[in-house]
Formats: structure tokens, sequence, C-alpha cells
């Protein structure tokens, strides 16, 4: 595993059941909708098994976005690809969909009345209680490894506020704030050479000049090569 | 079973799938659009029905719609088809993107891009817990849970399964008024 050299902090690889296991927990924890993932995941495949490293995380979560389709089985396939290969990202992005699959069918099939109940109701509505409670935790954790320069505070709370209030939708915001912290902020970019698992330039042809000044002296390793390796070996 | 309309369950699914950037808010008028406008598989009050049930129980909106819709119209075939149609596209979009990954691999390049990007998925994640917390938090209670939750997931952090968590949180409230 030669990301081991790069990337200490990546030292585990887990089983395909134990993978499944991990995200059919994922999937159940949704309670209120598909991106309380995210901060399952986080709080599991981050800091739990360190499965996953914080600057990967934050990269799938911004893929994640970026592409169309539910959060929740995006993150599967990014975060189970990550941590191993594609086998990885089907078991992964199965065992995400198993559990409100089963749910809604047997909720149609045998509980049509289920909803109605008052404790079942009550139930539900205190575990999406606590998800909030969760996502909070998560965004501190995330946040706390991830934002380290001020400039990254404003745009962050620019796009709360530019969301938030409907401006703009979540994946307009995030180009917005991506690009113009490019454009403005490019030449204070961390550049942290420890850093190894990184999904990357996914609209790099257009920001190359942008970054130019950063990145030039060094053309990096083909990291998701590894992770593909590394998928393979297990 | 009928393969014809398994196939076009299949195919409208994939529409939504295709269409849905940006998540559930997005999918929920593709949803309505294509099966209450153009297909009448189901009718408005049900696409209600599919919105609060997939606001409470575990999940995204667009499979726990693309399995209702799928099982009412063809049983467990159907709701097969819908929902792994649903996430075709996706899945499609990403093993491309991340088969496009391999020509492409600058590690200066990706943290610097990150750098730029951190601070909306970290605005994203944070409006999760908004966005969520507006419809289950509905009382005291919810409040309060919500307060309790952020020292228990603090602690149990790397300890215990979110999961374990929250189906305690679940119990606790039924304690509540």
């Amino acid at each position: 595993m030669t990301s081991k050299t790069v990337n200490p902090k990546n030292v585990s690889s887990p089983g395909y059941l134990s993978l499944f296991s991990l995200f059919f927990k994922a999937g159940i924890s949704t309670f209120g909708g598909g991106p309380a993932i995210i901060a399952v995941l986080e709080t599991e495949c981050v800091t739990r098994y360190s499965y996953v490293t914080d600057e990967g995380f934050v990269d799938d979560v911004a893929v994640a976005t970026a592409v169309p389709g539910a959060m929740s089985v995006n993150m599967a396939f990014l975060t189970g690809f990550r941590i191993k290969g594609f086998l990885g990202a089907i078991v992964s992005a199965f065992a995400v969909i198993l559990a409100p699959f089963v749910v809604i069918t047997s909720i149609l099939v045998w509980f049509d009345t289920l909803l109605e109940n008052k404790i079942v109701h009550k139930f539900l509505l205190g575990a999406g209680a606590a998800v909030t409670g969760l996502i909070a935790v998560s965004v501190w954790s995330i946040g706390r490894n991830i934002i380290k320069e001020f400039y990254q505070y404003i745009t962050g709370a620019v796009f709360v506020a530019l969301v938030g209030l409907k401006l703009l939708s979540p994946l307009q915001g995030l180009v917005l704030i991506f690009l113009f912290n490019l454009l403005f902020f490019s030449r204070r970019v961390t550049v942290n050479d420890d850093v190894g698992d990184d999904v990357g330039d996914d609209v790099g042809d257009d920001v190359d000049d942008d970054v130019d000044d950063d990145v030039d002296d060094d053309v990096g390793d083909d990291v998701v090569s590894e992770a593909l390796a590394e998928g393979d070996k297990s | 079973m009928n393969l014809g309309l398994l196939i076009k369950l299949f195919i409208s699914f994939v529409t939504v799938g295709l269409g849905s950037w940006g998540g559930g808010t997005v999918a929920i008028p593709l949803i309505q659009h294509e099966v209450v406008e153009v297909n009448q598989w189901i009718n408005d009050e049900e696409v209600s029905r599919i919105i609060a049930l997939s606001q409470m129980t575990p999940g995204p909106i667009a499979i726990n719609a693309a399995t209702y819709v799928g099982y009412k119209v063809a049983g467990f075939p159907g709701a097969l088809a819908c929902t792994i149609g649903v996430i075709t596209p996706a899945a499609l979009i990403i093993f491309s993107f991340l088969m496009g990954l391999k020509r492409f691999g600058n590690r200066k390049l990706a943290t610097a891009l990150r750098s730029a990007v951190s601070p909306a998925v970290l605005g994203l994640i944070f409006l999760a817990a908004y966005s969520i917390g507006k419809v289950v938090i509905v009382n005291f209670g919810g409040i309060l849970i919500f307060i309790l939750s952020v020292p228990a997931f603090y602690y149990t952090r790397g300890k215990v399964a979110p999961v374990f968590v929250l189906i305690a949180f679940g119990f606790l409230s039924l304690l509540f008024s």
C-alpha cells in the first residue's frame, strides 16, 4: 500500500462484510433524509476507523454534490470506492439503499397505518431531532480540520446565507464559492504535502491558470491508481 | 410480469436520477412530473405522502419515491426496477469520473481546489442540519433532544455507531409529550 507512506492516517481497510455492515447502519441512520449520511460517514469512516482522511472526505462531499442523484447513494459510491475500489463502491451503495428499500416496501405491504401510530411518529421525530445534533458535531469536526484561513470562514458564511435563503441552489452556491475562492485567494491556498488520498481536479482544465503559481512545481502522483491498486489487492 | 411496464418504470426513474442535480428538493418536482403528470401512476396526494414519509423514515427521497411508486405499480419487481433506475445515472457518472481521474492525478492541484471548495462543503453540511431540523423539531421535546444529542454524539464519537445513539434518542423521545 504505497499511500501508507504519504498518508499515515489511512492505515486500515475493512473486509467487504464490515463495509456492508458499516454502510447498512449508515443507511438506517438517515432519519430525516439523505444528507444526514455525511455526518454518519464522517463519524464512522474518518473519526472512528480512519478509513478515509478529512481531505479525501471533503473531496467526496464536493463531488457527490456536483453530480446528480441522491446524496447518500453518491456518498456510498465515492466513499466505498475510496475504501475498497469498484466492488467496494457497489457493496456500499447496495447497503445504503437496502434499509430505505425494506422500510418503504414493509410500510406498503404490512403497515399502511404505521406512520399514523403516535408512538412510531414520536420515535421518528426524536431520532430525526438527534440527527441534527449529529450533523452539528460533524460540522465542528470537519471544520476544525479543513477550514484554516480567514477567507474560508467568510466565504463559508456567504454560502450558508445564499443557499439558506434559497437565492441559489446548493450546486450553484458550491460552484460560485469555489470559483470565487480560486480567483481571489488561490495564492493563499494551503498546500499540505502530507495529504495523501486526493480526488483531484474535476474542473482542472478551467482553473489551471488560476492556481498555476501554487502547483506547477509538482506534477503529483496518480493517487487514484493507488486507490485502485489497494482495492484490487484486497 | 409485464416487462414493458418494468422498462417504462425504469426509464422514468432514470430521468429522475439524471435530473436531480442538488438532491431531494430538486428531485420532488421531477418525480411529480414523471409519475403524476406523464404516467399517472399515482396522484398528487400520494406524492405528498411520499414526501412526508421520506422526511421521517431513513433514506433519501428519490429512493423512497422510487420504491413506493415501483411497488404500487408493479409489485416487488417494479420497486426494484425503479430503485435501480434512479441510481443508474449517478453510478455511471461517478464511475466515469473516477476513471477519468486516473488521467488527471495532481496532488497539489487537488489540494488547491479543495481549499477553495471546502467552505461551501461545510456550509452544505450545516444547511442539511437546518433543513432536517426544520421538519423534525416541532416541539420542546425536539429542542431538548437536539441539545442533549450534541454532547452525546461528541462523547461517543469513535466508540459507538451513530445509528445506536439515534435509536436511543428515538426511544427517549417517547418519554416527552
